[in-house]
């Protein structure tokens, strides 16, 4: 490899090649200057040069075909190897309708067997690669015809082994459920038309807040029904009520009439219901499961989203490169956007974006020392004050709920905890950026990552100060259901407050605005903080739902009723964004804050299951500890039984240390994975470089001599009038050959004359290094990259070089698919 | 949805349902979207040749700053009049569950201005153009701009995009999906 760096920076310095070819006046961009600064450091190459080629490209076969070829070379027959490739282009010529075109495909995909068997599967290849296929629906079609009707005729009828069968018959009824699944979901898609004009006028980002809101619902409502279908129905079952006097006050305070009811943990019984069919319905049993199934579920989904969301947005995106221009420039516009205002004001902030990461490059490459150190004091003030802020909120609450907690008497002392508490978790966040704008971040997105860490650490501290004050200080009583009526309380001034509050704000203002267009601004909507009151309520809602299972009706009203006002708010008085919203890693970071609350939430309910005593009231009355519950009564397990014996040595410290050792070693073994790969990308990368240039001189070589061979023969028939004609379309006839240094030094090494016919491939005398490693996706695709800018470009297909070239390639290229790895080997000569 | 069935034979909707990313239910909701633009003259021939002026009358199509680049590619005839089967391809490719490659394809082609398979200079200039569209970046900002652009993307470094190397964006790209996208 070293040889390879020394090169190419000398050829740096040395080889430039100035073109002679006249480009398009549009592209008078003067390249020589600006390309000498590539970090690379590689040789020059003139933009335009590659159009040249790729006119004469075009006249060949598309770039579909050039992959159904290399299929009967290779065995190549999932779809995935004919997708890479699939770009497909029409030949604008008059001479070709698209009839034409169908035969062609089809006839190549005629040749290859996978997709030619008469069988349930082969079709079903048949037709997902159809699908993929890039083309129009009417050349779609006609191929599915011809090929269901060759097939019909050719197909070799094997006949079907048993388990074939029953294999085929498994996965069509599994296709054919999913297919009516996707109808079914597609009918009934909950809120479609909302959200659908929601994204229409505020594009992506904002619609991402409602489906997630759509999605907590739909989970919210699944543990409600379950809920209420095994806990609170075989409850109410057992009628006993006592009747207290009810008043409207008692909703807001969730006490008083309230507290005697199947709403709180403490009214469930710990017998059994029999009303039914003589058979017995155990309470305590029902109500641990059904939780525990509530939990376990909403905890895998949840799960199963983070890491989706996250594996799509940091691992399958990772690569060592983050691409902000070109990323910016071919994903900026929100296709989805269908209001002309969204559109004008998105045009507005994509320019002004550009312009800002144009300044922010200009700045960044003079970073001045004084003005670091001080916005890092700054931060780092910021941030202690914040944590100062956080810890007096902690003992403020303290204070507060020590004081007021111990009596019940007067309702207001009952409110005073929450509307501190929702008071502080509205206020905060408004102060939080406030303070952000000040401490000059470099990137908008790391002062929406640190506002979004401070406003969660803030809610986190907020329910810890709760949950510890409840379930250190206070054992005494019924606990569980006095700490669900101050959560009620909590949701429900939540809603007031953020929901209901921020609604009317909104309204004022834009009312405001409308009388007084200049002083005041529109109001917008906040995605970060709307999802963070989203994820808090969220978090309080699975705290509160195991001391109280009907808790679980109140919040789908409530996100019901959230849904609405906020989509009536949007859509009325607020502006559309100016800024545009990293909606994936921005969603990715929201959920996986969803995804930590989970867990706090998880751990907190397994101390209290574990090792916070049965207060002498709930379904668990009886017990001292609620695992007991499920150990000794529900399992019927003694202390001295087998099971137990397990669990106990599997709690041994030894047991954990291993298991900690034994992640080290795999984390270990990972992040050395990692940076081999990460190595290995660099090398790809570098060869990329070269190969391409290889592809040049190739095709240049290629042009030259087929300009030679047209003009021989056309100077041989018509002597002088054709060819000042078609001097545009050969313009490179009297080019010398490319004095590119690689090159020519590629073939003064192997002592090759410098011109070449094109039936001796200069591949041949490649470099070649053996580099045996481990690939990931990350350098496969790279490799995909490189096989297609140098293989499967069309300019190549069809020359009797490149089939050759091709069969050595896919030789050594193919990844060995039998071990699950693909560790491909490069035969390289130095 | 029920009144467009009438319109459909059910083969034709089993060939719809298997070449595109809709199921039956969608396709006959496209069909009214579709009607919709020109409701004579759809209703008249279920799949009647409609105008690229008519076709950008839908609201996405219309403010996008492609619309019209979009009706071209889309266009069985290449001159951005659509049929309805174009309309449908249209969609599918611009729907949730069409695969991140399948749009890249398509973006690449609405991308590529002068057809020749290579996002060059003049087509990605004409893209930032038409993203930022009343205002303009002064030329020296332009030029900045694209050697950032190609300085990031141009990996084999001729100057210009070819369709691997836009791939490869887009595969990096977490958000691609989440734009290129026209809900039904």
């Amino acid at each position: 490899m070293e040889t390879y760096q020394v090169e190419s920076s000398k050829g740096n310095s040395s080889m430039e090649y100035v073109d002679t070819t006249v480009s398009h006046p549009k592209d008078s961009i003067r390249w020589t200057e600006t390309r000498r600064r590539k970090r690379r450091g590689l040789t020059l190459q003139h933009p335009s040069e590659q159009r040249l080629h790729a006119r004469h490209a075009r006249y060949l076969p598309s770039r579909t075909l050039a992959s159904f070829n290399q299929d009967e070379n290779g065995k190549m027959h999932c779809i995935a190897s004919v997708l890479p490739y699939a770009t497909l282009r029409i030949p604008r010529t008059p001479l070709s309708p698209t009839e034409e075109h169908a035969v062609a495909i089809a006839s190549q995909m005629e040749r290859d067997d996978a997709f030619m068997q008469d069988d349930p599967m082969s079709e079903l290849l048949r037709i997902e690669t159809l699908r993929d296929m890039p083309q129009c629906l009417m050349v779609k079609r006609s191929i599915k015809a011809k090929l269901t009707k060759s097939v019909s005729q050719k197909a070799t009828r094997k006949p079907i082994g048993y388990w074939k069968r029953v294999k085929y018959t498994i996965s069509i009824t599994f296709m054919k459920i999913s297919m009516a699944m996707r109808e079914v979901a597609s009918t009934i898609e909950l809120w479609y038309h909302a959200i659908k004009s929601i994204e229409g006028q505020f594009g992506s980002g904002v619609a991402a807040y409602f489906k997630f809101l759509r999605w907590l619902f739909l989970l919210n409502m699944l543990c409600c029904i379950l809920s209420f279908s095994f806990i609170v129905l075989p409850q109410s079952l057992n009628d006993v009520y006592t009747v207290t006097e009810f008043s409207g006050f008692d909703l807001l305070t969730g006490g008083g009439f309230l507290t005697n009811t199947i709403m709180y943990y403490g009214f469930y019984t710990n017998g059994t219901v029999s009303k039914l069919l003589n058979s017995t319905y155990s309470i305590p049993s029902a109500y641990f499961f059904t939780l525990l199934c509530c939990y376990i579920f909403v905890f895998i989904l949840l799960s199963v989203k983070v890491a989706h969301s996250y594996r799509k947005c940091y691992i399958e995106t990772a690569g060592g490169v983050y691409n902000l221009y070109a990323s910016k420039i071919f994903c900026g516009w929100d296709f989805g956007i269908a209001s002309m205002k969204a559109a004008s004001l998105k045009s507005a902030s994509i320019y002004g974006e550009l312009k800002e990461f144009l300044a922010d490059a200009e700045k960044q490459s003079y970073p001045n020392c004084a003005t670091k150190y001080y916005a890092l004091f700054v931060q780092t003030s910021m941030t202690l004050l914040v944590l100062a802020i956080m810890v007096g909120t902690g003992v403020l609450l303290w204070i507060l709920l020590s004081r007021y907690e111990t009596d019940n008497s007067n309702a207001l002392s009952l409110l005073i905890v929450p509307l501190v508490i929702t008071a502080i978790m509205n206020l905060y966040p408004t102060f939080v950026s406030w303070l952000v704008r000040y401490e000059g971040y470099n990137s908008k997105r790391v002062a929406l990552y640190v506002k979004m860490i401070r406003n969660s650490a803030m809610a986190v501290v907020v329910v810890g100060t709760l949950l510890f004050f409840w379930l250190t200080g206070s054992t005494t009583g019924c606990w569980q259901t006095v700490l669900a009526q101050e959560l009620y309380r909590l949701i429900l001034m939540d809603f007031i407050a953020s929901i209901v509050g921020t609604f009317l704000a909104q309204m004022i203002r834009s009312h405001l605005y409308v009388l007084f267009c200049k002083n005041v601004k529109a109001p917008r909507f906040h995605i970060a903080q709307n999802t963070l009151n989203l994820i808090y309520n969220q978090t309080l809602f699975l705290v509160a739902f195991y001391f109280s299972p009907p808790m679980s009706f109140v919040i789908v009203i409530k996100m019901i009723m959230t849904f609405y006002i906020k989509k009536h708010g949007v859509l009325n008085h607020c502006e559309p964004p100016s800024r545009s919203w990293r909606a994936a890693q921005t969603h990715t970071l929201f959920l996986a804050l969803a995804f930590l609350g989970m867990v706090g939430v998880l751990v907190t309910l397994g101390y209290v299951i574990m090792y916070v005593p049965i207060s002498d009231c709930g379904p668990f009355r009886g017990y001292t500890y609620t695992w007991e519950v499920m150990v000794e009564g529900i399992l019927q397990l003694k202390r001295d039984s087998t099971f137990w014996m397990i669990v106990i040595e599997l709690a041994r410290p030894a047991v954990g240390g291993a298991i900690l050792i034994g992640m080290c070693v795999a984390v270990y073994y990972l992040h050395a994975k990692a940076e081999a790969t990460k190595k290995m990308v660099r090398i790809l990368r570098e060869m990329l470089v070269l190969e391409s240039h290889d592809k040049e001189f190739l095709l240049k070589s290629f042009t030259k001599v087929a300009d030679e061979h047209w003009l021989f023969n056309n100077s041989s028939t018509s002597l002088h009038d054709s060819v000042p004609s078609n001097e545009e379309e050969v313009p490179f006839v009297l080019q010398s050959p490319p004095k590119s240094r690689r090159t020519s030094q590629l073939f003064s090494r192997t002592s090759r004359p410098s011109v070449i016919s094109t039936n001796e491939t200069p591949t041949d005398h490649l470099p070649r290094f053996a580099c045996p490693t481990n690939f990931t996706k990350c350098d496969i695709e790279l490799e995909k990259l490189r096989k297609t800018s140098t293989l499967s470009d069309p300019g190549l297909q069809g020359t009797p070089s490149n089939s050759r070239i091709e069969q050595r390639k896919t030789s050594h290229l193919e990844p060995s698919t039998s071990d699950g790895k693909s560790s491909m080997r490069y035969d390289f000569l130095y | 949805m029920g009144a467009g069935k009438s319109q459909f034979t059910e083969d034709e909707l089993q060939d719809y349902q298997d070449l595109t990313y809709f199921t039956k239910k969608e396709v006959l909701y496209a069909h009214q979207k579709f009607k919709a633009l020109a409701p004579e003259k759809v209703g008249h021939n279920r799949n009647a040749k409609l105008p690229m002026s008519k076709v950008l009358q839908y609201p996405e199509l219309r403010v996008n700053p492609f619309g019209d680049r979009i009706c071209k590619v889309f266009s069985s005839s290449q001159d951005g009049d659509c049929t309805f089967e174009d309309f449908l391809d249209m969609m599918s490719v611009f729907s949730d569950a069409a695969p991140k490659a399948v749009k890249a394809e398509h973006a690449f082609r609405i991308f590529d201005f002068d057809g020749d398979d290579m996002l060059g200079i003049g087509d990605l200039r004409q893209v930032v153009d038409r993203l930022t569209a009343p205002q303009r970046l002064n030329e020296t900002d332009m030029q900045q701009l694209l050697q950032y652009l190609l300085d990031e993307a141009d990996l084999d470094d001729d100057g210009a995009l070819s369709f691997a190397e836009f791939e490869h964006i887009i595969e990096k790209s977490s958000d691609f999906s989440k734009t290129f996208r026209i809900r039904l």
